[in-house]
């Protein structure tokens, strides 16, 4: 049986502090009732409580938690298995699917990956232009409610004037056929969304209530009225511009995704306002004229000009990548810096829950991780991993494995 | 057009009997004896033209010169100072051969050991017995120039031999002048069955040439002495290998791309047979490799179009929505890009390296003809032109139309020259043929003449580029047997380009959209597809506009090519 | 018009440098398998290394790059790509023994550069998993810029042949068309008629060389090469995932004398290690796939560090256009998974898969008389901060950052001005895959 994760009062005592929104200290932290107690530099003079548990921290770093921006962790278990891949619905215009109901709590993907220091990601449902509902999930407990992180948005498919891969064999203009057609879609279904929240506003001021069944546009309301992120997956530097557009004439806050050709219209993005949530970043330049290294300098690219962004793997089992997709961000042209604070406080404040998480501050949840150095860095191990306060065990199907196997008993004699 | 109404179009096409009679009720031919008279004789690639008279009789050429005389019973052409060439010979091409539209997949009991026919192997399959006078490709051939073809039937890896037709015949035993010249060899895989990519191709070459080998060295024992030997058994796939080993006959590839070339050459180098690269686009590169292989070549007379200023289609200047003004003077305030201008300097250049590869083989030495297996016949005259702007020249043009095929395809005794005694296959031009307004007047095939139809005088003569006027709303009719072959086309024009809107009469409110075609002059070419319940179907469009009227031809898919003519019912498209 | 000619300049110096000799000064030279040297220079002459040693002094006209703060390895070796082929399937029968990769190299491939841009200089172009017994397999050098397909080749080094276990086999013979095999156990017959008919063309062609037989055999290319692998002439690699499928082939090979084997992806090969190792048999490996299929739901990030630690030669390769870009951070993964030394690391992304290649006398450390080949970094190849600056093949620079001229196409389609944006697989929402079956669903018939 594996091990279970503790609840309790603990210290990490004597650590060097990398609280990305305060600097970067040798002190303490108390973790309690599942938020960050205190926090208390080396130099003052006080003592902290007494706790259940006390880490030496001295040659070790704390961390917040790492957020994926975007995944279908807990959505998805075996990828060439499709009855276990529940993030794509059917249906071209389904955003009331909700992506927590379908997350499973006790996958296998969960451990292996939060092992690596991600506590928190968005998972998201794909498909069809509107394929349902994200939700920021913590990766830790039993029920998606124990791991709701406290966002949920819409996503919106941008329609896109690009080739769907390699094997993509429309010609240009079946290409933009579909483009058409699908913008054409989404400004019809705009358009019924904004009578929908009229009439039920209307109705609501004469203490009425829509009586139509109807949960699309239900699901789309509070994105129409303004109270509710719009993530809008775009990643072409045509589409970009367009969505930018249509951002701003339909008046929604919105949430870019994916923006692989971000570096293109950097400008344009920043002076939009419109957050981003960017990658992977370790992946392909997506025309074959493109410089080869220039998806590892989309993030800072976008960064320097302004634009406030976060970091997706874009990754079901391998979330565990974040801090590597991170780290090339940061190797070409970011800095480190500016690397750690897109996966965590921008990451938080893109999700509107910077107050909740994103950085070691008194309050806050305690989603922070142990390490023994810089997390980028592939050398460095995590060594304890705090998730709502809870002490997750440092363990998962691929630890357990390797140490059945590394001297596996019996060998070669039966 | 509903998709339905387009399907009903195409099975109506399909059932009815569509014989071609057009040519039955004229008048038989009075003589065979023809005197052209007062032109400019270019009897050969390089030679100055003589100013003098060509006697034919009997399809072959008799006399030619100052002095010829004239026979009582010849029809007298008067050249009115014309110019006269040989006859062009196409080296490789599909000409006279029906398309065959791939049917359904068929499911092969054991796809990796498929029977010949599936896997495309069908070396045997001889082009002569494919070959139908009534193609359509023959007249357009001829229309260019060419009297002669190699023609190779369509397929995948080996299509079949090739036969060499003339371009006029009542027949294909009228046309035919030599059959089963050559092996035609593409690297296309088969649908679902082996060889199915470029890999399995390339095995299965070396697999058949080798088996090959063996199958005719076992044959010649056995014929020799049968005593201890097993029968060789039948196989006529590779016994169309053995003329190749023999060297009786060379391997026409089909290589028209970089990699291609490469791949043939190295079967070839591999094997030892006797190659010939046909329709060639990119061959610059393999220069040395070609030297040393000893492989002839056959170049693509097709080129890239020319860099026009137009806009990016890649849609990444799109509008999408709203307000069209405010986008537009948004649009005109972009800069240039510089990286964009960079990528077109780079396709110019591209270009440019197709354009040039003709010149770049004549100043290496490497004497080539022409294939026509991909490209539009009536392209030919446009595309030499800029192939000799590029450094080609005429002398080397000509010859790679005339004397070089003749003397590959072993028909230099009767064709590629003016000659005494050689086949009476010339043609006659206004102008000298590589001017810019040149236009072929007459061509002669085995001594048979036919005008060439002239288009109707474009109003501005000076500057061809000038596009006529075609906005507006046609009514059109096309000659098809079945009710509704009438209809509606409406053209805007939208920047640069024309989008078409087409509807039938049995529902005229039903349009199909083809955006972005170019006019060029007079000449509107356009193509879509339709689609029905899995049937699918191009149709393409070939219209030549006058003031208030077209003409032109709509082919249907693999149903054929039929006339289409139209009137303008208005200036505005919009107009109801 | 800067940018431009730019370009060009780029462009020309990259290809042009035709100088097969090259001195790399005051580099902290990562042998692989001599330790680590500082401040040491290595000189290549006519495509091979010459000299390693402190203060090399430069002959008139050789290039001399200053690797000054720099780490200079060999160039890095990836065993398992499908890169720079225009063909990867040939997905029609169960034995594609004949079909081979080599008759489909594209010189073209932009991937390549990409590759060469992350420090691997060779690649093993692979043909895809579709087949029990798929094609044969080219290792090629990256030799960017060339037009002629033939000067890709690694002349001399030994032929491969793809084989497939598993799933990949079974989904598009059993399941695609009702063919065997459908099942592990059909896998295995596949093998042994092959080997077995093999067996019989040897001996029905002897017999006709020998005179004994007059009438030729039937000439069959792929009988020819199963014959060339029982002959011990061709190298198998096999992708495979499972433990009791590569016990499985092991014992077949034993059956037919067969030794040469190194087992590719081989997720669960942790769970036989010490099989794997008294066999001799090798195994090539992603840092850290794993759950995009079921045979591969079972397996662990610590596969390299429990083979390695278990004396089987282990390499991690990309099967992949994206991961071969940074094979040096892959391999850094294994740090993490088992907490390999920097020199152990390093050994699966060079020697090893040389060894696994059979080009390991050639290649594969920084060695006096071995090729040319190096990868040189800017900060430790292992470390995430590390950015490859220059990659030489044969003594030629055929990457340099600083010469990047961003837009490497070569061959230019003259129909289009911007090249098409194409999504990746991450992007259009399709789990990720090996890329092993690239090219089957279009010969299936199947719309994506």
């Amino acid at each position: 049986m594996s091990k279970k994760s503790e609840a309790g009062s603990f210290i990490i005592e004597n650590a060097t502090l990398v609280t990305v929104t305060d600097g970067t200290f040798k002190g303490s932290i108390l973790i309690e009732n599942g938020i960050i107690k205190d926090i208390m530099r080396m130099q003052e003079a006080r003592q902290l409580p007494s706790a259940d548990k006390v880490i030496d921290g001295s040659d070790l770093f704390v961390y917040p938690g790492m957020i994926d921006g975007g995944t279908h962790i807990g959505l998805g278990e075996i990828g060439a298995v499709s009855l276990t891949q529940d993030f794509n619905e059917l249906g071209d215009f389904i955003p009331h699917m909700q992506a927590l109901t379908a997350v499973n709590p006790n996958s296998v993907n969960i451990p292996v990956n939060r092992v690596a220091g991600v506590t928190t990601a968005m998972t998201y449902p794909s498909g069809g232009l509107f394929p349902g509902t994200a939700a920021l999930i913590n990766l830790h407990g039993y029920t998606p409610e124990q791991m709701f992180a406290g966002f949920k948005a819409p996503i919106l498919n941008y329609p896109s004037s690009g080739k769907r891969g390699r094997w993509d064999r429309r010609s240009k203009e079946d290409i933009k056929k579909d483009e058409e057609k699908a913008n054409k879609k989404l400004n019809d279904i705009w358009k019924k969304a904004k009578q929908y929240a009229r009439i039920d506003s209307l109705a609501n001021a004469k203490g009425k209530k829509q009586t139509a069944y109807n949960p699309q546009m239900d699901a789309l309301m509070e994105v129409v009225n303004g109270g509710q992120s719009l993530i809008i997956n775009v990643n072409k530097k045509g589409d970009i511009l367009s969505a930018i557009k249509w951002v701003d004439k339909n008046k929604i806050k919105a949430i870019f995704m994916g923006v692989a050709e971000g570096w293109r219209v950097a400008d344009e993005i920043a002076k939009s306002k419109i957050p981003v949530i960017v990658g992977p970043v370790l992946d392909n330049p997506r025309r074959s004229s493109d410089k080869y290294d220039i998806n590892y300098a989309n993030p800072g690219i976008m960064e320097k000009a302004g634009v406030l962004l976060c970091i997706r793997t874009n990754e079901t089992e391998n979330v565990r990548n974040l801090p590597y997709n991170a780290g090339f961000a940061a190797t070409y042209g970011m800095g480190t810096e500016k690397a750690l604070e897109a996966i965590t406080i921008n990451a938080a404040k893109i999700f509107g829950v910077e107050k909740q998480m994103g950085s070691l501050e008194k309050g806050k949840l305690a989603n922070l991780f142990v390490s023994t150095g810089d997390p980028f860095e592939t050398k460095t191990d995590i060594k304890y991993l705090f998730i709502n306060g809870w002490n997750v065990p440092m363990e998962s199907r691929h630890t357990l494995l390797y140490e059945e196997f590394l001297e596996r008993d019996p060998g070669l004699s039966k | 057009m509903k998709h339905s109404t387009l399907l009903t179009f195409i099975l109506v096409l399909f059932i009815l009997p569509f014989g071609n009679s057009q040519n039955s009720n004229e008048p038989s031919k009075i003589t065979s004896t023809f005197v052209i008279q007062n032109v400019h004789i270019i009897s050969q690639a390089g030679q100055a033209p003589i100013f003098g008279s060509i006697l034919i009789k009997d399809g072959l050429i008799e006399s030619k010169g100052t002095s010829v005389n004239i026979p009582f019973d010849a029809e007298i052409i008067d050249g009115d100072s014309m110019y006269v060439y040989p006859g062009f010979i196409d080296a490789l091409s599909h000409t006279g051969i029906k398309k065959e539209e791939e049917g359904e997949r068929v499911k092969a009991k054991n796809p990796g050991n498929p029977p010949n026919d599936l896997a495309g192997i069908t070396p045997d399959k001889s082009a002569m017995d494919l070959v139908s006078h009534k193609e359509k490709s023959i007249k357009d051939l001829r229309s260019s120039g060419f009297t002669i073809s190699h023609t190779v039937p369509y397929g995948k890896m080996l299509p079949g031999n090739g036969s060499i037709i003339l371009l006029d015949g009542e027949s294909k035993e009228e046309m035919s002048l030599r059959e089963n010249v050559s092996m035609y060899a593409q690297i296309k895989g088969a649908r679902g069955v082996y060889p199915g990519t470029i890999i399995g191709v390339m095995a299965k070459w070396r697999e058949l040439y080798r088996s090959a080998e063996f199958a005719k060295k076992h044959k010649s024992q056995y014929q020799s002495n049968p005593v201890g030997l097993k029968k060789p058994s039948y196989d006529k796939e590779l016994e169309a290998f053995f003329p190749i080993l023999e060297k009786k006959q060379k391997v026409f590839f089909e290589a028209s791309n970089a990699l291609t070339i490469q791949r043939a050459l190295s079967l070839q180098k591999d094997l030892g047979f006797e190659l010939v690269l046909a329709d060639v686009k990119q061959g610059q590169n393999a220069l040395d490799k070609i030297k040393s292989s000893g492989a002839q070549i056959l170049l693509s007379f097709e080129l890239p179009k020319e860099e026009k200023k137009e806009k990016e289609k890649d849609g990444d200047e799109k509008e999408k929505d709203g307000d069209e003004k405010e986008k537009k003077s948004e649009k005109k305030k972009d800069k240039i890009d510089p990286e964009k201008e960079a990528l077109e300097k780079r396709k110019a250049e591209s270009i440019k390296n197709y354009v040039a590869q003709a010149a770049f083989f004549e100043e290496n030495n490497i004497p080539f003809s022409f294939s026509l297996v991909s490209g539009k016949a009536n392209d030919l005259h446009a595309n030499l032109r800029r192939m000799i702007e590029a450094g080609l020249s005429e002398k080397t043009a000509l010859q790679a139309l005339t004397s070089n095929p003749a003397k590959l395809l072993q028909i230099d005794k009767v064709a590629g020259t003016i000659d005494k005694g050689k086949l009476a296959n010339l043609i006659m031009t206004d102008k000298p043929f590589f001017e810019e307004k040149a236009k072929i007047k007459y061509v002669f095939v085995q001594g048979n003449p036919f005008k060439t139809e002239e288009k109707k005088k474009k109003k501005k003569s000076e500057g061809d580029k000038d596009q006529i006027d075609i906005k507006g709303k046609w009514s059109y009719e096309m000659n098809i047997p079945m009710p509704n072959n009438t209809g509606v086309i409406l053209i805007e024009k939208t920047g640069e380009t024309f989008q078409v809107s087409i509807s039938s009469a049995d529902d005229p409110t039903d349009f199909e959209v083809i955006e972005d075609i170019e006019l060029d002059g007079d000449n509107l070419v356009f193509d879509f597809d339709v689609d029905n319940g899995g049937m699918q179907m191009n149709i393409g469009m070939d219209l030549n506009f006058d003031e208030e009227s077209f003409e032109g031809t709509v082919t249907a898919g693999q149903f054929g090519t039929f006339d289409m003519n139209g009137t303008r019912t208005s200036k505005d498209p919009k107009n109801n | 018009m800067k940018k431009l000619i730019y370009t060009i300049i780029g462009i020309l110096s990259v290809l042009n440098s035709n100088g097969q000799d090259i001195l790399v000064k005051n580099g902290t030279l990562i042998t692989i398998t001599d330790g680590v040297k500082e401040n040491t220079d290595i000189l290549i002459r006519n495509g091979k290394i010459s000299q390693i040693s402190k203060g090399i002094k430069a002959g008139a006209g050789i290039e001399v790059v200053d690797a000054d703060g720099m780490f200079v390895m060999p160039g890095i070796i990836d065993a398992h790509s499908h890169l720079a082929i225009d063909a990867v399937n040939e997905a029609t029968d169960p034995n594609t023994a004949m079909v081979w990769v080599g008759d489909a190299l594209n010189p073209y491939d932009v991937g390549m550069y990409r590759a060469l841009a992350g420090g691997v200089t060779i690649s093993h172009a692979m043909h895809g998993s579709a087949n029990a017994v798929g094609g044969q397999c080219e290792t090629i050098k990256h030799r960017w810029g060339v037009h002629d397909p033939d000067q890709l080749r690694m002349e001399g080094a030994p032929r491969t042949i793809k084989f497939a276990l598993g799933e990949n086999p079974m989904r598009v013979h059993g399941e695609g068309r009702g063919i065997t095999p459908r099942t592990r156990m059909g896998i295995e017959q596949v093998f042994r008629k092959s080997f077995a008919e093999a067996q019989v063309y040897i001996e029905e062609w002897k017999a006709y060389n020998s005179g004994k037989v007059k009438t030729p055999p039937a000439y069959d290319l792929r009988k020819e090469t199963m014959a060339d692998i029982l002959k011990g002439e061709i190298l198998i690699h096999c992708h495979s995932y499972r433990a009791d499928e590569i016990l499985m082939l092991m014992d077949v090979l034993r059956d037919y004398g067969v030794k040469n084997i190194t087992f590719q992806h081989v997720n669960e090969g942790f769970k036989v290690a010490p099989e794997l190792a008294a066999f001799g048999a090798h195994a090539s490996v992603f840092s850290d796939w794993w759950a995009y299929k079921f045979e591969v739901y079972y397996s662990t990030a610590y596969n390299a560090a429990i083979l390695s630690k278990n004396g089987v030669v282990t390499s991690i390769n990309s099967d992949s256009r994206e991961l071969i870009r940074h094979l040096y951070h892959e391999a850094a993964k294994t740090q993490k998974y088992g907490g390999l030394s920097d020199n152990e690391a390093l050994r699966l992304i060079t020697i090893n898969p040389a060894i696994q290649l059979g080009i390991d006398d050639r290649v594969g450390s920084l060695e006096k008389g071995k090729e040319g080949d190096l990868a040189i970094f800017k900060n430790h190849p292992l470390s995430i901060y590390a950015v490859p600056q220059k990659t030489i093949v044969d003594g030629q620079v055929r990457f340099d950052i600083d010469k990047d001229p961003a837009d490497i196409r070569i061959d230019i389609d003259p129909k289009e001005t911007i090249p098409a944006y194409i999504e990746t697989q991450t992007e259009n929402g399709h789990s990720c895959d090996d890329g092993c079956l690239q090219g089957v669903h279009e010969l299936l018939g199947h719309k994506h």
